[in-house]
């Protein structure tokens, strides 16, 4: 029973392949998985995922963003981007939440927050903000970062003030001091 | 016990989570594992290989170098985090930073210059 191939559902993700190189822009309404090489500019309006062979230089406009290869230019993200262990990122980056794996390597300007997904949302001047908007109000930890969590710290703020009087030698006060 | 990374020679080893001076096994240079919490307003300056925080009610400006950094106040400065560097969902981090890995929760914010890997974390400041 052969079966036609169908017009792919913005469920399923469009995969470029590793085989694959373009040139210029490239626009994809739903999520993409990027395996190849894009030079230019790609809008994802949901998630959008470049493998570790994958290599995208250029601007990068996306919702939420997985990155296990390399990229080159600026990152708009209007929710949260991942840094994988095996990530490559030079640029700048605009995003709602960040997060980067150790092995990650990352430099570059870097703006997170609402106000910095706003402006990947104005860059792209695209219509589901409101989604985006309740999304950033979640308090949910994206990604997994694997570090011990910190032990053993006081809390109040006058026991901590005690604290740091009783542990000097890890202190050193900078040119101007308390101011409150 | 607490894994870390000799800022010196990379070397990986475990301390007790309640020691406060090691040296590395592999360079000998020794290290302080000093936990800190910084809150209200401050200048201030911090070394260690240990935990920094930053509290709710922190509003920090100064140098850090320290193991690991969680950041529930506002911090500006200059970071170096030989782990993770973590913003809490209303923690406002701004600066350079350079660190291993890094987790910044949704509703919390940064701003300024960040390098990971590359072994930039690793390079104890002069
Ligand atoms: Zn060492």
């Amino acid at each position: 029973m052969a079966q036609h191939p169908q017009e792919p559902s913005t469920s399923q993700p469009t995969v470029i392949g590793g085989n694959c190189r373009l040139v210029g822009e490239l626009f994809l309404e739903g999520s993409a998985i990027i395996h190849g090489q894009i030079e230019g500019q790609i809008e994802v309006t949901e998630t959008l995922e470049i493998g570790e062979g994958g290599l995208v230089s250029g601007t990068v406009r996306a919702g939420a963003m997985a990155v296990h290869g390399r990229v080159e230019g600026e990152v708009y993200c209007t929710d949260a981007l991942h840094l994988g262990s095996t990530a490559n990122l030079t640029g700048d980056v605009f995003a709602a939440a960040f997060s980067a794996e150790e092995g990650a390597v990352c430099r570059g300007q870097v703006v997170i927050g609402q106000q910095a997904a706003e402006a990947g949302r104005a860059a792209r001047g695209s219509g589901r903000d409101a989604m985006a908007d309740a999304a950033a109000e979640e308090q949910v930890v994206a990604g997994h970062i694997e570090q011990g969590a910190p032990t053993s710290v006081s809390t109040s703020p006058n026991a901590a003030k005690s604290l740091l009087r009783r542990r000097p030698s890890i202190l050193s006060t900078g040119p101007r001091s308390a101011a409150g | 016990m607490r894994a870390v990374r000799c800022p010196f020679c990379e070397a990986p080893f475990e301390v007790s989570s309640r020691a406060i001076n090691a040296r590395c096994p592999k360079c000998t240079k020794p290290m302080r594992f000093e936990d800190a919490e910084l809150n209200g307003f401050c200048n201030q300056n911090v070394t260690t290989m240990g935990t920094v925080r930053i509290g709710r009610k922190g509003v920090v400006r100064g140098r850090i170098e320290c193991g690991s950094l969680v950041v529930s106040g506002q911090l500006d400065g200059t970071i170096r985090i030989n782990g993770c560097c973590i913003v809490q969902p209303r923690g406002v981090l701004r600066g350079e930073i350079a660190a291993r890995s890094m987790l910044i929760e949704r509703g919390g914010s940064f701003e300024g210059t960040v390098e990971i890997g590359g072994g930039a974390a690793a390079r104890p400041a002069a």
